[in-house]
């Protein structure tokens, strides 16, 4: 006998209730989120608190040692998470910058706006991976794109190192913005769209400049949604692990080797799983109290 | 300036004769049963009692596949019966180490020098230095290893026991040359032959102006850039004991105040005089091959490997201008290698000749007494196994005429002969360290760290790896 029919003589007869039937539906869904996300976080939980090393073919519960190590003995931590720091506080404002002033343009009426405005979700298209490669190239001395404008425009007889130790962590920020702006964009855009052009016409009737209505008009309507994508941008750069490894590594020197790139270390380069798994946890609440305080500065701002 | 020994056209004539005899004879020869030597005598039993099983990554899987087919042609397993190539995803060690830790069916396995150990330790690979000729398995393994290059054998010997064959060799730390740039400086087939020697070359190149850059050393940001240039230009001038004991777990040796600093320094000397280009700390290593590609430096330091690449007109721009210093005074490079492993694992007598058939077949030779496998990934992929292949009459003319000149294929067995196994690679704390002396060592250079400071950190580190080794053993 096929196992559903097995399973239908197994249910109660009485006909189910809509709630009932309700949850029958999203049972699928439940156990595919508890495989696909919560396994998992709950294994990596485990892991940080165990000393897996799968160099030495280890694995033993050691409680918070791994957390109190990174702490206060790792001599790689403090620099790191400064790096990590400076990375997400720079990336997640510029993007949110950048996302703004691309949606108040898009959303204006020009020649060519639908033109732009796919052209404009094009950089989101591509993968970290991809920007991070094709940066190695734009920015390389030799061969890249800047290096040879600054040639060509007479500013040097000679390439120019774009990528220093002070200016790779800002580089990185710029990338990070490029690649999400579209996203963010357009999560404004559409924002804009629901605006009543009446408000704006009434603004304009009581002589209201064009910077006045933006902050009296559209800035309220924005207030949630900015709130919202500085929120994304500040997850997604605190954990953004692909862009660093392919464009810098971590370098020139350490100087942008950030949390993430220590994490990626410990777990494949090391094989410290355990380790790696408690400087992912880290990051993990860093994301979120950063997310915490950037609500709670948007909230006191009335923003 | 002087010209290439062998010009493009004659050599396409020369080429195109030794094929057109080549096929001339081999017709005859073919129609007289004596195209290749006798073969050892066909096995007795019809195949293994089930599928040989070749774990592998993702370099060249149709090379493989086409290697592993002609075993099976010359073994006449059956079509039941073909040998299994299983390509793992993501890290080889990583996923191979994890199938063999659960008891996975696999016969043959990529092997690195630390794999080697951890996996001869926990029984899940076998020594193979017993292995004897039988019906089916061609050859004594005895006489492989007389023909070995020592460095591998020291490489993959646990506790005096040998693991496996060799699937590839390479010397990683070796001075390719650019030609033309030399022979403007009036400098061609001037070498340098020690590490210090370079250095003073680079600094009189420097001097010429000819080009912005004389070197592009191998400090590029990779696990095996940096770092592995500190380890190798330390024992190419100083052996293993500059750098750590030669008894597990391979305490340090190296401090302030000896060869290690002197190194540093000359590589401080090369950043502060403008000798290396600056962005070489924030390539990876693609790009750190597209550097040395664009013909601006006279001295690369990298793999013999690389020689292919860099003769290659499709990717570089100086293609029959590269060439390589060979070994006159000091080795040059440490030992970058893989071996065929053979897996340990319940098996009739039969299945585990087969198995060792798979492995001579694949690391050493075929049934007809050639370098089969070896020499197809010499001749497609420039890579190295045996000193024998360097010998092989289609493997001189390929390469002799695609690299900058023939004698280079002797330079580079030469190199191989003498080139370096860092002994710590035995010891699992050394891949921590690299990660460690891959953040340090271009403190030196930024100016966030003395020579010294980053030494020190470098032997604490060491020294605090090994004895959490060694504790963790007791």
């Amino acid at each position: 006998m096929d196992w559903w029919l097995v399973l239908a003589q197994l249910l109660p007869k009485r006909k189910l209730t809509d709630e009932q039937f309700a949850i029958i539906l999203v049972i699928p869904l439940i156990l595919a989120l508890l495989a696909l996300n919560i396994y998992p976080m709950v294994y990596s939980f485990w892991l940080s608190l165990t000393n897996t090393d799968i160099s030495r073919g280890i694995s033993k519960f050691i409680g918070f040692i791994n957390y109190y190590n990174l702490m206060f003995k790792d001599p790689y931590f403090k620099h790191s998470l400064r790096v990590s720091l400076q990375f997400t506080l720079e990336a997640s404002l510029l993007a949110v910058a950048l996302s703004l002033a691309f949606a108040l343009i898009l959303n204006e009426s020009f020649k060519g706006r639908r033109v732009i405005r796919t052209m404009a979700i094009l950089p989101w298209a591509f993968s970290t991976y991809a920007v991070a490669s094709l940066a190695r190239y734009l920015f390389a001395r030799s061969y890249g794109l800047f290096s040879s404008l600054y040639v060509y425009l007479g500013l040097s007889d000679t390439p120019i190192e774009i990528v220093t130790t002070e200016s790779a962590i800002h580089i990185l920020a710029l990338l990070f913005a490029w690649n999400y702006v579209p996203l963010g964009a357009f999560f404004l855009l559409a924002q804009l769209q629901i605006i009543p052009l009446d408000l704006y016409n009434q603004a304009r009737i009581d002589g209201a400049s064009a910077i006045r209505r933006f902050r009296v008009v559209t800035l309220p309507f924005l207030r949630r949604p900015i709130a919202i994508i500085l929120l994304l941008f500040t997850v997604f750069s605190v954990v953004e692990t692909t862009l660093i490894i392919g464009f810098t590594g971590g370098g020139p020197g350490r100087a942008t080797q950030a949390l993430t790139y220590w994490a990626y270390a410990k777990t494949f380069m090391d094989y410290e799983y355990g380790y790696g798994a408690a400087i992912s946890w880290f990051l993990i609440l860093i994301a979120m109290a950063l997310g915490v305080l950037y609500y709670y500065v948007l909230n006191k701002l009335k923003l | 300036m002087s010209s290439p020994p062998s010009q493009p056209r004659r050599n396409f004539l020369k080429l195109l004769g030794v094929f057109a005899g080549g096929a001339v004879v081999g017709a005859v020869a073919s129609y007289l049963g004596i195209s290749r030597p006798a073969p050892a005598p066909a096995p007795t039993v019809a195949g293994p009692s089930a599928s040989l099983v070749f774990a592998i990554g993702g370099f060249r899987p149709d090379v493989v596949k086409e290697n592993v087919a002609e075993f099976d042609r010359q073994w006449l397993i059956p079509p039941d019966k073909r040998t299994r190539v299983e390509q793992l995803s993501g890290d080889l060690t990583v996923a191979t180490q994890s199938r063999l830790a659960a008891g996975y069916p696999l016969d043959i396995v990529y092997a690195y020098p630390y794999a080697t150990v951890t996996w001869s330790k926990a029984g899940w690979i076998t020594p193979i230095d017993d292995i004897k000729a039988t019906d089916i398995v061609p050859y004594n393994i005895s006489d492989a290893i007389n023909e070995m290059y020592p460095a591998v054998k020291e490489a993959y010997t646990v506790e005096n026991r040998l693991y496996g064959l060799p699937y590839y060799i390479s010397a990683y730390g070796c001075i390719l040359t650019n030609e033309e740039l030399l022979d403007k400086a009036g400098m061609s087939g001037d070498y340098p032959y020690t590490w210090k020697d370079m250095y003073d070359y680079v600094e009189k190149l420097a001097a010429k102006k000819i080009t912005e850059y004389p070197l592009l050393p191998s400090w590029y940001n990779e696990p095996f850039g940096i770092p592995w240039a500190f380890v190798l230009e330390v024992i190419n001038q100083g052996g293993n004991e500059a750098m750590w004991e030669s008894k597990w777990p391979y305490y340090p040796t190296f401090d302030v105040g000896t060869l290690a600093e002197e190194v540093l320094k000359d590589w401080k000397k090369a950043w502060d005089n403008n000798w290396v280009p600056k962005g070489v700390l924030t390539m990876k290593q693609t790009d750190y091959l597209g550097e040395f590609a664009t013909g601006k430096y006279f001295y690369n330091v990298n793999a013999e490997y690389y020689l292919g690449y860099f003769n290659d007109p499709s990717r570089s721009r100086i293609a029959k201008k590269t060439s390589i210093v060979p070994v006159k005074q000091q080795p040059w490079g440490l030992l970058d290698s893989c071996i065929y492993a053979l897996v340990k694992r319940p098996r009739s007598e039969t299945d585990l000749e087969y198995a060792q058939a798979l492995l001579e077949f694949l690391g050493y030779k075929d049934r007809y007494g050639n370098y089969y496998v070896g020499k197809r990934w010499m001749m497609f992929e420039f890579l190295k196994t045996w000193p024998a292949v360097f010998q092989d009459p289609e493997v001189r003319l390929i390469w002799g005429i695609k690299l900058y000149r023939e004698e280079d294929l002797d330079a580079v067995n030469g190199i191989l002969e003498k080139v370096m196994f860092p002994i710590a690679w035995k010891a699992a704390w050394y891949t921590k360290w690299n990660t460690i002396a891959q953040t340090e060592l271009p403190l030196i250079f930024t100016g966030e760290k003395t020579i010294r400071e980053v030494i020190t950190t470098l032997r604490n580190e060491a020294e605090r790896l090994a004895r959490e080794e060694e504790e963790a053993a007791k």
